[in-house]
């Protein structure tokens, strides 16, 4: 089979975290949608392969479907689209608690073996070298939505040997931390990254790089880690960008970019 | 955010406090002395608890409000309608004050006057964010406010020229209307 190179200009890492994490998505997901790459990668999904996906963001909004991607989950675009805006509360209480979510996309500032993210503070929480936003609803999607896809690009002021502080609980110390604490949902199950996907290890529930994206080294992943990495026994590439994906991909960029008022 | 949206609605419900499945195996806890827990009497799980939140005053941005001073709110109200009835007084700014709100759906949400404190007529007072049929979020604004709310100087250069020297009228210029 020739790898098939499409015209368009190189796919870029960042190009290519959104096109993996939208190929997890299938249209009979209940999403919880993060702002940044988890929108780009669920919309993508629903532009695509999964047209039928159910997409929510924090504001209420459920089975939204907004035509560019929102710079915050407060933009009327979510709820001129969706099917239903729920108040705040509610969303939280019935969808998110009430677990109905099959599937939470978060980001992070930094993120350790076991994913545990950090999105609080870098140094000590009293007297912090960096505030972060803050967990907003990030440590409840963490636990009750069925399973947690993660969207971040590597480096090692991302990707730590220690967090200084847990916003938002992946698989806490490992084994069945997440079990031994009364949570019966899946935790993170997948972290794509712009260099590789990550699965959990079945029993440790470390994070273990399971393929690679084309072009990218064993090396090139490790040095963009702050802790020393497992590999699966059997790693893959992972499948190019298609042209439709990447297509699909630039034009929903552009159409933000234009409405967001921003020179593109 | 859950513990907030959690803690706003205890206090329209006239609860001390909030319960929610939060904040597992997170370090929040450890460091906010106001999360706390409860232990369910019936199953023994225990649950996140946040005070709720019961504010003095209240201000939001509402669609209408009629001649009585009913408020309509429409679009994402997010923990708008709980803000105001866990105040103990509230301000509610509106696009326009009508005869009456007409036409609706029996399941529109109205803050019935006796709830709500007073009301003023603002048009565009929910620029930069958006009002439901009247105009979109200025998503250029706020990609714009990054950089002058970055520094201290800058920001309050921005706020007197926009706001301590404007008067309300500068509001209704800014945002563009809805076609």
């Amino acid at each position: 089979m020739t790898m098939h190179m499409s015209p368009l200009s190189a796919v870029t890492p960042t190009e290519m975290m959104t096109i993996v994490a939208a190929r997890a998505l299938k249209s009979s997901d209940v999403c919880f949608v993060g702002i940044g790459a988890p929108s780009a990668a669920c919309n993508l999904a629903r532009l695509t392969h999964a047209p039928d996906i159910t997409l929510i963001y924090e504001s209420g909004t459920i089975g939204t479907e907004p035509d560019v991607l929102p710079l915050s989950i407060g933009d009327g675009d979510l709820c001129d689209t969706a099917l239903t805006t729920v108040p705040v509360p509610e969303m939280f209480r019935y969808w998110l608690q009430g677990g109905r979510i099959t599937i939470g996309f978060l980001g992070g500032a930094q993120i350790d073996r076991f994913a545990n993210l950090n999105t609080t503070v870098v140094g000590s929480y009293d007297e912090p070298k960096v505030r972060l936003p803050g967990g907003g609803g990030a440590p409840e999607i963490a636990s009750n939505c069925g399973e947690v896809f993660i969207t971040m690009a590597m480096g090692n002021r991302a990707f730590v040997e220690k967090l200084p502080f847990i916003t938002s609980m992946g698989h806490g110390e490992g084994g069945d931390h997440r079990a031994r604490l009364g949570l019966r949902t899946k935790g993170p199950t997948r972290l794509i990254t712009d260099l590789c996907v990550f699965t959990p290890d079945p029993v440790t529930k470390e994070m273990t790089v399971v393929s690679l994206h084309p072009g990218v080294t064993r090396e090139q992943v490790q040095e963009n880690c702050g802790w020393p990495i497992r590999f699966a026994a059997d790693v893959v590439e992972t499948p190019a960008a298609t042209e439709e994906e990447l297509a699909v991909l630039r034009a929903l960029h552009a159409r933000t970019k234009k409405a967001h008022g921003v020179a593109s | 955010h859950a513990a907030m949206a959690n803690a706003y609605e205890a206090g329209a419900a006239n609860l001390p406090f909030a319960m929610l499945r939060g904040y597992i195996g997170a370090d929040l806890p450890k460091v906010n002395p106001a999360i706390r827990s409860v232990t369910c009497p019936y199953t023994g799980e225990v649950l996140a608890t946040v005070p709720a939140i019961r504010p003095d005053v209240a201000i939001i941005h509402a669609l209408r409000a009629d001649r009585k001073g009913n408020v309509l709110l429409e679009g994402i109200t997010g923990v708008q309608k709980e803000a105001v009835l866990a105040a103990q007084r509230s301000i509610i700014t509106v696009e326009e004050i009508v005869e009456d709100f007409g036409p609706r759906s029996p399941n529109a949400v109205i803050l019935p006057h006796w709830t709500v404190g007073a009301v003023v007529a603002i048009p565009g007072g929910a620029h930069p964010s958006y009002a439901q049929g009247y105009y979109k979020r200025d998503n250029a604004f706020y990609i714009a406010w990054d950089a002058i709310a970055r520094e201290r100087d800058s920001f309050l250069a921005w706020m007197e020229t926009h706001v301590m020297q404007a008067g309300p009228e500068a509001f209704a210029a800014r945002p563009p209307k809805v076609a």
